[in-house]
């Protein structure tokens, strides 16, 4: 399953909306955000991503084939996502040793992982720029984060 | 040799990130110098991501890149790694060196020997040791070669052993212990070092300094 592209005029003003706010966030007191993402739906559940990933990263999409072809040879050390108590997924933040429940959001027509609080596209989202059940790519929403991680390829381990 | 990966091996540090290379050829055995101590020496965590700006890699000015005199048998190209006194020279010929500051092995890390350069690669990979995956689990397990790696932006692999000289998102760390055997440059100082030095080049690493010098 690819991603799809437009989720429908409500979906794309609210995610034109929040993605405006994303810059304005570190300067000033934000104005109140909108429900996340209520009327749009994200193209991938919780369930897609429940399991045992292997994970690498690149920044130079030159880089990208054969970093897919490395995090397939990582699950020996496999990034586990596990099911959240409230139906969302236990992920890593950067930087941040213990996994958090995150949940999948939807907004301008792009699908997020982060923060059930947050509107789709904040600052301590991940873009799902890609995903077809076994090979999922990430890019987080903050610049400074992509310019330390790069964008994730996260691929499904077997059995 | 043996004891050589029992100490890398242990050390799990960046130095193990690729282990393949060919064998040296006309290289003496190198040997490892001192036992594991946990005295002077600087722990400083990797720091995967990190980007390094460029003021950071201004160096102290007995570090920084500079021609100095150095007099020596070695024919011009060769490396000499000055453990102890934390400099890389390559010799130029007439007497004259250049010469990097450098980043070291902890102690029980540091070793001596001659080997050749066997591999140079830019921007090399890296694969965070188990422990620190345990640590912080959110790392990617592999990470292309880029700005943020530990390894920097040039690599240089030592023989067949475990050790290379690279770089370093850290400039902090030059002219100190740090490493698990491996010498680590600021990015500026390893790049131009690459562009110096073939495949080939003999690289003599010794732990005191040479009493021709």
């Amino acid at each position: 399953m690819r991603l799809g592209i437009g989720r429908g005029l409500a979906a794309a003003a609210l995610g034109s909306a929040l993605g405006a706010l994303g810059g304005c966030m570190s300067t000033g007191p934000a104005p109140e955000p909108p429900p996340a993402a209520a009327s749009a739906r994200p193209s991938i559940t919780s369930d897609m991503l429940i399991g045992k990933w292997g994970l690498a990263s690149y920044r130079k999409d030159a880089d990208k084939a054969r970093t897919a072809a490395a995090a397939r040879e990582q699950c020996g050390k496999p990034y586990v996502i596990g099911k959240g108590p409230s139906g969302g997924v236990m992920m890593y933040q950067p930087d941040q040793s213990k996994a958090q429940e995150l949940v999948v959001k939807a907004g301008d027509g792009k699908t997020f992982i982060g923060p059930p609080d947050d509107p789709a596209g904040s600052q301590l989202d991940r873009q799902v720029v890609s995903f077809d059940g076994s090979t999922m790519v990430t890019q987080w929403v903050d610049p400074d984060v992509v310019s330390r991680y790069g964008t994730m390829v996260f691929v499904r381990c077997s059995g | 040799m043996g004891r050589i990966k029992v100490f890398g091996l242990a050390a799990l540090g960046i130095c193990l990130a690729a282990l393949a290379a060919p064998n040296m050829s006309g290289a003496t055995t190198p040997t490892v110098i001192g036992a594991p101590s946990a005295a002077d020496e600087m722990k400083v965590d990797d720091q995967p991501g990190y980007v390094p700006s460029a003021e950071s890699e201004q160096l102290d000015p007995q570090y920084q890149r500079q021609m100095v005199f150095y007099r020596t048998t070695e024919p011009p190209g060769t490396i000499i790694v000055q453990t102890s006194e934390r400099y890389l020279y390559l010799v130029q010929g007439g007497n004259r060196a250049l010469r990097y500051g450098i980043g070291v092995g902890r102690d029980g890390f540091q070793w001596k020997g001659l080997v050749k350069i066997a591999r140079k690669q830019e921007w090399p990979d890296w694969r965070p040791p188990p422990e620190m995956i345990e640590r912080q689990p959110y790392l990617p397990r592999f990470m292309a070669g880029g700005p943020g790696n530990p390894l920097g932006a040039r690599a240089m692999y030592l023989g067949a052993t475990v050790y290379r000289i690279h770089g370093t998102n850290q400039p902090d760390t030059i002219g100190s212990k740090v490493s698990s055997g491996c010498f680590r440059l600021i990015n500026p100082d390893v790049i131009d070092l690459y562009d110096r030095v073939p495949v080939g080049t003999r690289v003599i690493v010794r732990q005191a300094p040479s009493v021709e010098g």
